[in-house]
């Protein structure tokens, strides 16, 4: 796949997909994105009857778009979590769904997940918030070995937490050892090559573009 | 006048998996509170250990809030706390159909994360208070080799993306109350079985599998490296283990017990 390909990108309003549509608009990728806070299956539909789409982006919505703030777990409810879970799993997993069916038809694709790290280490007071990026990263895993041989990649990346950046044990903030980032314009360019042709061999893998901060 | 034993909940403790850690924990001086869909299976697990060390079993569903709320503070008033939790309850018809990811849809897909991941969310919150006010309370959450390494339980067996999100998801959740709780003095720990026995399925009928699977395909034996599969008195030990006080300073892991199929 290369510029001038049709993607998909799914995902809330927001800095992030508006640095990630930024970047890819830039390398001639053509975005039609979906919002995942409104009904999609009928947009998505359109879009995939409207001609050949080459590329998913999945980007999951961070905590201020789900109404989450970083509370003590037992102050939360089960409603708090499965609000979460509805947009930052079924809702991921619906466009996914459509898509892939879409790809496996036309033997060709690639698909991104964008999540956060807290999905590799568990969050105090992002409980059900971690439990979804750590799902879905998971879920690329297995769902790679199942569509490899329908032609269809899919692949994730990992970007850190802005909304609620590590902290050490007294409370401040721990800046990524590679210093701030740009966010969208970063996790845009690895979102880029991963459904690039120079990816093609590439499946089921993670990215991890948080500045290193994932390893500490 | 010996203090009372520690009281532990064990939610799936009919099944294989759940039974034998309830009697693993029994043997480590434990008593414990069943829950169980199978009102039966339930029963004769509960008479098997006897009323002394098994004072209380209810039949419930654990994706019924409701009913795992009142079962845990039910135990836990009428026993004056409760020490300790252990959530095994899952598979069966909640694994979802044998069929491409692409082929389900969000009833499916609910059914799993509802029974392998939110379930054990409110189990958790529920017990939680009581566990914080034992002042070493443990967790136990039973995950899956399929939230470690993506399919269960290896590489070549498919039809697991939404299970091995949800048990994924249970890794991380648990981690995230071990950091949160650990002031508190409550552990919280993971164990992830590969292929094990389960109630459906006793090892005899995992190995045949094996044998017509290898026939099937060559070099696709989903055997561990030890050489077997996984019987339920692995997991038994692995997760009594991790619930006594000799696992006293680890909290947020979890536990590989595969037989090593992760290695390779």
């Amino acid at each position: 796949m290369a510029g001038g390909s049709r993607l998909i990108i799914a995902g809330c309003a927001g800095s992030l997909t508006d640095g990630v549509i930024e970047a890819l608009e830039a390398r001639n990728y053509t975005c039609e994105f979906v919002d995942l806070a409104c009904e999609t299956p009928s947009v998505i539909d359109a879009i995939l009857s409207s001609g050949r789409v080459d590329g998913l982006v999945n980007l999951l919505a961070p905590p201020s778009n789900l109404g989450v703030s970083q509370t003590d777990f037992l102050s939360q409810c089960s409603r708090d979590w499965r609000r979460v879970l509805d947009i930052d799993v079924y809702g991921i997993l619906d466009v996914t769904r459509a898509v892939l069916a879409h790809m496996c038809l036309h033997r060709s694709g690639s698909i991104v997940s964008v999540t956060s790290n807290v999905g590799l280490r568990g969050v105090p007071g992002l409980n059900a918030y971690s439990a979804a990026h750590a799902g879905i990263q998971m879920f690329t895993q297995s769902m790679a070995q199942d569509c490899a041989e329908h032609g269809v990649r899919i692949n994730c990346i990992i970007a850190g937490e802005h909304e609620f950046p590590a902290r050490d044990a007294a409370g401040n903030y721990r800046e990524p050892p590679l210093g701030p980032g740009k966010y969208g314009p970063d996790v845009g360019a690895a979102a880029a090559f991963l459904l690039s042709g120079e990816a093609s061999h590439i499946t089921g893998s993670c990215i991890d573009v948080s500045g290193g901060w994932s390893l500490s | 006048m010996t203090a009372q034993r520690p009281l532990a909940l064990v939610t799936g403790g009919a099944g294989a998996i759940g039974s034998a850690i309830a009697a693993a924990l029994v043997r480590d001086g434990w008593r414990v509170a069943l829950a169980d869909r199978e009102a039966k299976a339930l029963e004769a697990v509960a008479q098997k250990l006897g009323a002394i060390n098994a004072p209380y079993h209810e039949a419930l569903d654990v994706c019924d809030e409701e009913s795992v709320r009142s079962f845990v503070s039910r135990v836990a008033d009428d026993n004056r706390g409760l020490q300790g939790l252990a959530t095994a309850a899952g598979g069966g018809p909640a694994f979802g159909p044998r069929a491409l990811f692409w082929e389900t849809g969000l009833d499916d897909w609910r059914l799993n994360v509802e029974t392998h991941l939110v379930s054990v969310m409110v189990t958790c919150h529920a017990a939680l208070p009581h566990l914080i006010k034992a002042g070493d309370g443990v967790i136990l959450n039973l995950a899956s080799g399929a939230g470690l390494r993506g399919g269960p339980p290896m590489s070549r067996q498919k039809y697991g993306e939404i299970y091995s999100l949800a048990k994924a998801g249970l890794i991380a959740f648990t981690q995230s109350i071990a950091l949160e709780f650990a002031p508190r003095g409550v552990r919280a720990n993971c164990i992830a079985p590969g292929r094990a026995e389960n109630g459906r399925r006793p090892v005899a009928d995992l190995t045949r599998m094996a044998v017509d699977e290898e026939r099937r395909e060559p070099g696709s034996s989903r055997m561990s490296p030890l050489g077997r599969f996984g019987r339920a008195d692995d997991m038994g030990e692995a997760a009594a283990f991790l619930m006594s006080t000799r696992a006293g300073y680890i909290t947020g892991s979890c536990v590989d017990v595969s037989g090593g199929v992760r290695l390779h």
